[in-house]
């Protein structure tokens, strides 16, 4: 999946998945419920690494999340988190890089909450 | 073969053409210096042996009086260890025998060939040395980078090595200091000493001891570690550039270790043989039939355990056996102790990424030539073409499809079954 515009990117594109996995729609669910768990933890510990400035942890995580972000379909979230990985990586200003990751991260916490909908509702 | 001297005398040649009579190749080698001015035609076997030593040009065109001649000669030249670098072959024949200069190349003893005689097309040619020389000056830069990449993990490990020593040294004197200020160490009364003493022979001296041996072992075995990793520059970019191109310096090397036998092409004053491929032999390659693999057992090595997960369970649906880890470091360890018959793995990972741990792999003895495919959705392709060269069989890009997963492991199969 090529991370594109956001506006051409799905909340939850379910196709990824069942190209992947096949239509096992409880595997599915099960690696949804998965996902959400391991979103959680890792947007908790990219804040926490926001708040200690270690940009190279935020990175490592950032890449880490979108590898299941893309895996499962959310390619909104996968979106955000190139985008703050590509933000640790900017030679920006300090405060600009920060301002930029800031918004990102919040950004991503509300597409996690979309996605946590999104498979609620399926 | 010394009937004329050399008509282009370029110094440092990147392109040689090496023949018998230069007068019938003039209209080749207008070509050829038209195309680039750093071009030799040597005709005389000294010189051939003195500029390919000296220049190592990066591609070497042969055309003697017939394809036989020409096979010995490259054949000759890679036995006396001329040939040890990475280069590309073309061989130049005339029509009547393009039959056999086409299994030559089937053969991988040339990359191409190329008839020159009765007539020659001469955009052909052109197409023929430009491709050449870009193939050379990629296979090039790559054995550069690796050899600058492989030099620094040298440094770093003899520095590793010197550490070990010098700590050894300083805990050793640590040990002595703590012995010694014991030994002066005394109570305020006959009472307290005897007990310092009594401390000192039951416990402290034994403990000492132990330390001292363990410290010993610990450090030997270090420093044991750390050389056997120590990697060879040398040696690596020998067996690495044997890859950048395959078709000539391995098969330079295959003919340098080949034994005189078969069908011997005896010629004027050289004493080199050469197995020519037979006439009767059927060349054209058989396609390899690829069989659905079952029970492979594979390894997946990535740190989401997610995508992990998804990856295993595709593969264990289809019969296979997975075992699968989060670090490079574990796999590693895995590798060494059991055998696989593929490996997925990951770029990034913490500890160690993919690159590295796929370099460690490659250091393995069963793990030489393991399939290994590349699971990432990383945009560096220049990262990735470097990881590539450690020789990957297949790249996936996350998330990838269930069919491109095991379209990689089928892939996996066909050289797994050429390897047996």
């Amino acid at each position: 999946m090529e991370i594109n515009t956001l506006d051409s990117l799905k909340t939850l594109n379910e196709d990824v998945m069942l190209e992947l996995l096949g239509d096992d729609r409880d595997e599915i669910n099960s690696f949804r419920q998965q996902f959400l768990v391991q979103a959680k933890n890792s947007l908790q510990k990219i804040a926490g690494y926001y708040r200690q400035n270690q940009i190279k942890a935020i990175k490592d995580e950032a890449h880490y999340l979108k590898t299941s972000a893309k895996a499962i379909g959310a390619e909104r979230c996968a979106y955000y988190l190139q985008q703050l990985e590509d933000t640790t990586q900017t030679h920006a200003t300090e405060n600009i890089r920060k301002q930029q990751c800031r918004a990102y991260i919040e950004s991503l916490s509300n597409e996690i909450k979309s996605v946590f909908h999104a498979c609620n509702n399926k | 073969m010394t009937r004329k001297e050399v008509e282009h005398v370029e110094r440092h040649p990147k392109v040689v053409l090496l023949c018998e009579d230069v007068e019938e190749l003039a209209g080749v080698t207008e070509v050829i210096s038209s195309q680039i001015s750093a071009f030799r035609t040597l005709c005389n076997f000294d010189d051939m042996q003195q500029v390919l030593v000296d220049s190592t040009p990066l591609v070497i065109i042969i055309a003697m009086s017939s394809v036989s001649k020409s096979v010995e000669l490259y054949s000759l030249l890679a036995k006396g260890g001329m040939l040890d670098y990475p280069h590309e072959n073309i061989l130049l024949c005339e029509n009547r025998e393009s039959g056999i200069g086409f299994r030559c190349c089937m053969k991988n003893i040339f990359r191409d060939y190329f008839i020159y005689k009765p007539m020659y097309e001469n955009y052909r040619l052109r197409m023929i040395l430009h491709n050449a020389l870009l193939r050379s000056k990629e296979a090039h830069d790559i054995t550069h980078i690796r050899e600058e990449h492989f030099g620094r993990i040298d440094e770093d490990l003899k520095q590793l090595i010197d550490d070990a020593a010098q700590y050894h040294q300083s805990a050793e004197q640590t040990l002595k200091d703590a012995r010694k200020d014991l030994q002066n160490a005394s109570g305020i009364n006959e009472v307290q000493s005897a007990l310092i003493q009594d401390l000192k022979a039951q416990h402290i001296d034994p403990l000492l001891d132990k330390l001292e041996a363990q410290l010993s072992d610990s450090v030997i075995e270090l420093t044991k570690r750390l050389k056997s990793k120590q990697f060879s520059v040398a040696e690596l970019s020998a067996l690495l550039t044997e890859r950048a191109i395959p078709n000539t310096n391995h098969q330079a090397s295959l003919l340098k270790e080949s034994k005189p036998e078969t069908q011997k092409v005896q010629s004027n004053g050289h004493n080199g043989y050469l197995d020519l491929p037979s006439s009767k032999e059927e060349n054209t390659p058989q396609p390899v039939k690829e069989e659905p693999l079952k029970n492979a057992k594979i390894m997946v090595v990535e740190d989401n355990e997610i995508y992990r997960e998804m990856i295993s369970k595709i593969l264990r649906d289809e019969g296979h056996y997975v075992e699968s880890v989060s670090s490079g470091l574990t796999a590693i360890k895995m590798l060494r102790k059991h055998k696989y018959d593929l490996i997925f793995m990951d770029l990034f990972m913490p500890e160690l990424d993919g690159y590295n741990t796929t370099k460690n792999i490659r250091n393995i003895p069963n793990c030489k030539s393991i399939p290994i495919i590349a699971l990432t959705s990383n945009k560096n392709k220049e990262l990735i073409r470097k990881w590539a060269s450690l020789g990957l069989t297949a790249y996936i890009a996350k998330p990838s499809t269930k069919q491109s997963i095991l379209k990689a492991v089928e892939k996996c199969n066909a050289i797994n079954q050429l390897r047996v």
